[in-house]
């Protein structure tokens, strides 16, 4: 009389509030409630009160319960074979609101976003500096063009100028362009400077030391100083020595050699002129300035940007280690003792030894189950798909593996990452359960919003809800998954309703709000205890 | 034979969990599985109707935890917590509700639970170390606050001597008797002690002391 079956003596009576079978259908109100409007409409009037939120009677509450979800057997039997008034051919309708309370299997609150939602890595450095010279050529383009226009406007020989400003503005924007293109560019510095330097030097033998030049060899200093920092001064600083040159060059032109004539107006002239050169080194320095601060802001960015990648692969990785921990980890646990067991039971219990043998092997094949399950949703969900077309693809999926059309109204709607991972979780198993138990024709699958909720509902046209005797066969059957779905359900703070009939189908709605309360198991919890 | 079973009452969510603990104890030949339960709730329900002789009781289950109800069910049966959180909240809150044993799976080892169960079964306790250390830490923090909280009175040897004996519930008779002391001088003394206890009377002296 060692009960192996471990509900002996488990009278529905025993477990108050923990189960009660479905009432007697006096009258059930439609003939194919599940394929009507929704589960609950599909439950007869005298029992609604169980399925609202605060019923005064207990609700049929089930844990992760092998005991729990067997006891309904016998009393759905014992009910169904009850005559019901008028309506002998009414099926049995089995209804079980799940939900939770006081079960910290879960951490409150959501989850970091995921890597994927997370917006492109931050710009490498090259592209920051590339996009500075880009400036500082358009710059350059629009001063020379300004340039030539009042050379054309002022000199007697505008020629010179504008084919300079041609050449300068030419180059330029070609060096734009090539930048804009390759920002890889700006990692070989030297030759471009060179380059730029020769285009300068083409100018200065064109057109003279007149204004474009300036422009130029002023942007040249300023482009060094954007490519390379502080490093480029001596380019500055022979920049300026050729701008002193230059200004000798033109002052003696402006005062014949000997000659006092132009007195105090060449002197002020002649200031003025001095005062030019340096502006080659003010604006390397200004551009290896704003170089650095492009650069620091850009490693601002890449750090934080590599904190909150750090955080979210974290929380992710967490709820990786409670799903593994709650399904594979535990399943294998339980193997390792039965395992352990086995070779012992040959010798003092041989009696024992096949039904040991059967438990290791249920178990290795619910851990691998589960474990393909894991990495089943893992594959699933990049979190960048909206949360419908996930949902299509899942069914699509599941619809070319078994061969059974799915219908349904799929709405575009968005919920909080974790909500969104137990509703796909919840999908996954309603629609394994129905291929594997339901010998249904076709499926519905529903994603809608409704008062503050997200429904989520999976109906077949199948043999639904038999529960199997054997506690044991649970857990392979598809109950075990159902109180799963309902902790699944309650984990984001919704509730999981199942409505099933004897040969009439299943319908498995999950509710959750868009976004998990900041504490998940609360509001579960609220219409127990009002009940 | 089946005069020394042990009546065992399993409660874990798992139901893999459950077939591997009741296989290792079945197989001992020494304890009966009287019933399974996979909540909390269920748990109590099924204690309360088979009165095992050993609970064998997980934490994180739906429905109701396992040390939401652990004090109801021990008080009707041994139990024992076997769990795979072995947190020092965890393990203190079910010492405290009155566990006769902790296990975690972390740290068990099959030969350990049968152990284990039997130890409890006759009326010893069973922590595993992990649980072990957490009540040897949790009794020294105990014991050293206490002995901070008595060395910032600044009694001296004697006056702390002369508070225990208040504290075991002597007269002052008693206690002139036992230090060899007279009367007079056990007032003066419990003058003092009142004075840098800070209190008026003998049972507020007792109060802070202990408290």
């Amino acid at each position: 009389m060692r009960g192996r079956r471990p509900g002996r003596g488990a009278v529905p009576a025993e477990v108050p509030g923990a189960v009660s079978g479905a009432g007697p259908v006096v009258g059930a109100p439609d003939g194919d409630g599940c394929w009507g409007p929704g589960p609950t409409a599909s439950v007869p009037s005298g029992r609604a009160s169980e399925l609202s939120p605060g019923a005064r009677r207990p609700t049929i509450r089930a844990g992760r319960a092998a005991t729990t979800a067997r006891k309904a057997t016998p009393t759905t039997t014992h009910r169904a074979r009850r005559p019901a008034p008028a309506r002998t051919t009414v099926p049995a309708l089995t209804t079980a609101i799940f939900h939770r309370e006081g079960c910290s299997r879960s951490p409150a609150g959501p989850y970091p976003a995921r890597v994927t939602d997370l917006p492109a890595a931050a710009p490498a450095p090259a592209d920051g500096i590339a996009a500075l010279c880009r400036f500082l050529l358009l710059a350059r383009t629009a001063l020379v063009v300004t340039t030539a226009a009042a050379a054309v406007l002022i000199t007697a020989d505008p020629w010179p100028t504008v084919a300079a400003a041609a050449l300068a503005a030419g180059w330029s924007v070609a060096g734009g362009v090539a930048l804009a293109r390759r920002p890889g560019l700006t990692g070989h510095p030297v030759p471009l400077l060179a380059a730029d330097l020769a285009v300068a030097a083409g100018i200065l033998a064109i057109a003279g030391a007149g204004p474009v030049f300036l422009a130029v060899s002023c942007t040249s200093a300023a482009l060094s100083g954007a490519a390379c920092g502080v490093r480029s001064a001596p380019v500055w600083a022979g920049l300026t020595a050729v701008g002193y040159v230059l200004t000798a060059l033109i002052l003696r032109s402006l005062t014949p050699a000997g000659s006092g004539a132009g007195g105090a107006g060449g002197g002020t002239v002649a200031v003025h002129l001095t005062a030019v050169p340096p502006l080659h080194v003010l604006a390397g320095l200004g551009a290896s300035a704003a170089r650095s601060a492009v650069l620091r802001q850009l490693a601002l960015a890449a750090a934080a940007m590599a904190a909150i990648e750090r955080s979210a692969i974290a929380g992710e990785r967490g709820r990786m280690a409670r799903e593994l921990h709650d399904s594979v980890a535990q399943t294998l646990r339980g193997l390792s003792f039965a395992a352990v067991a086995l070779p012992a039971s040959l010798v003092r219990r041989p009696e024992l030894a096949g039904e040991l043998a059967g438990t290791v092997a249920r178990a290795a094949q619910t851990a691998a189950d589960e474990a393909r399950d894991l990495l089943d949703t893992l594959r699933a969900d990049d979190g960048g798909t909206p949360l419908a077309d996930v949902v299509r693809q899942a069914c699509a999926a599941w619809s070319d593996r078994t061969g059974l059309p799915v219908q349904g109204d799929l709405h575009p709607l968005e919920v909080a990452v974790d909500v969104r991972h137990e509703l796909l979780r919840i999908l996954r198993e309603a629609l394994n359960n129905v291929e594997r138990h339901a010998r249904a024709s076709a499926v519905r699958v529903d994603l809608q919003a409704g008062r503050g909720a997200v429904h989520l509902s999976v109906r077949d046209d199948g043999v639904g809800f038999a529960v199997p005797d054997d506690a044991r066969a649970l857990a392979g059957s598809g109950h075990y998954g159902l109180i799963g779905m309902a902790e699944r359900a309650a984990r984001v703070g919704g509730t999981l309703h199942v409505t099933s009939r004897a040969s009439g189908g299943t319908a498995v709605v999950a509710r959750v709000p868009p976004a998990a309360p900041a504490t998940a198991a609360t509001p579960a919890a609220q219409p127990t205890r009002a009940g | 034979m089946n005069a020394a079973v042990v009546r065992v009452v399993l409660v874990d969510d798992n139901p893999m969990v459950r077939a591997g603990v009741r296989a290792l104890l079945e197989v001992d030949g020494r304890f009966e599985i009287v019933a399974e339960a996979s909540d909390g709730a269920a748990g109590l329900a099924a204690v309360r109707t088979h009165r095992p002789d050993v609970t064998l009781l997980d934490h994180r289950m739906p429905v109701a935890e396992g040390l939401a109800v652990l004090s109801r069910i021990s008080e009707l049966s041994r139990t024992i917590l076997l769990t795979s959180d072995g947190s020092e909240d965890v393990v203190a809150r079910a010492l405290a509700d009155g566990a006769s044993g902790f296990l975690t799976y972390g740290e068990l080892r099959p030969d350990e639970l049968v152990a284990a169960v039997t130890a409890v079964a006759e009326g010893r306790a069973w922590l595993s170390p992990g649980a072990a250390s957490v009540a040897v830490r949790s009794l020294r923090s105990r014991a050293e606050a206490q002995a901070q909280r008595r060395i910032r009175f600044g009694l001296t040897p004697r006056e702390r001597e002369l508070v225990e004996l208040v504290v075991s519930g002597a007269t002052n008779a008693q206690i002139a008797a036992h230090l060899v002391v007279s009367e007079k001088t056990v007032k003066n003394h419990l003058n003092h002690i009142y004075a840098k206890l800070g209190v008026t009377t003998r049972t507020q002296a007792v109060a802070r002391w202990t408290g």
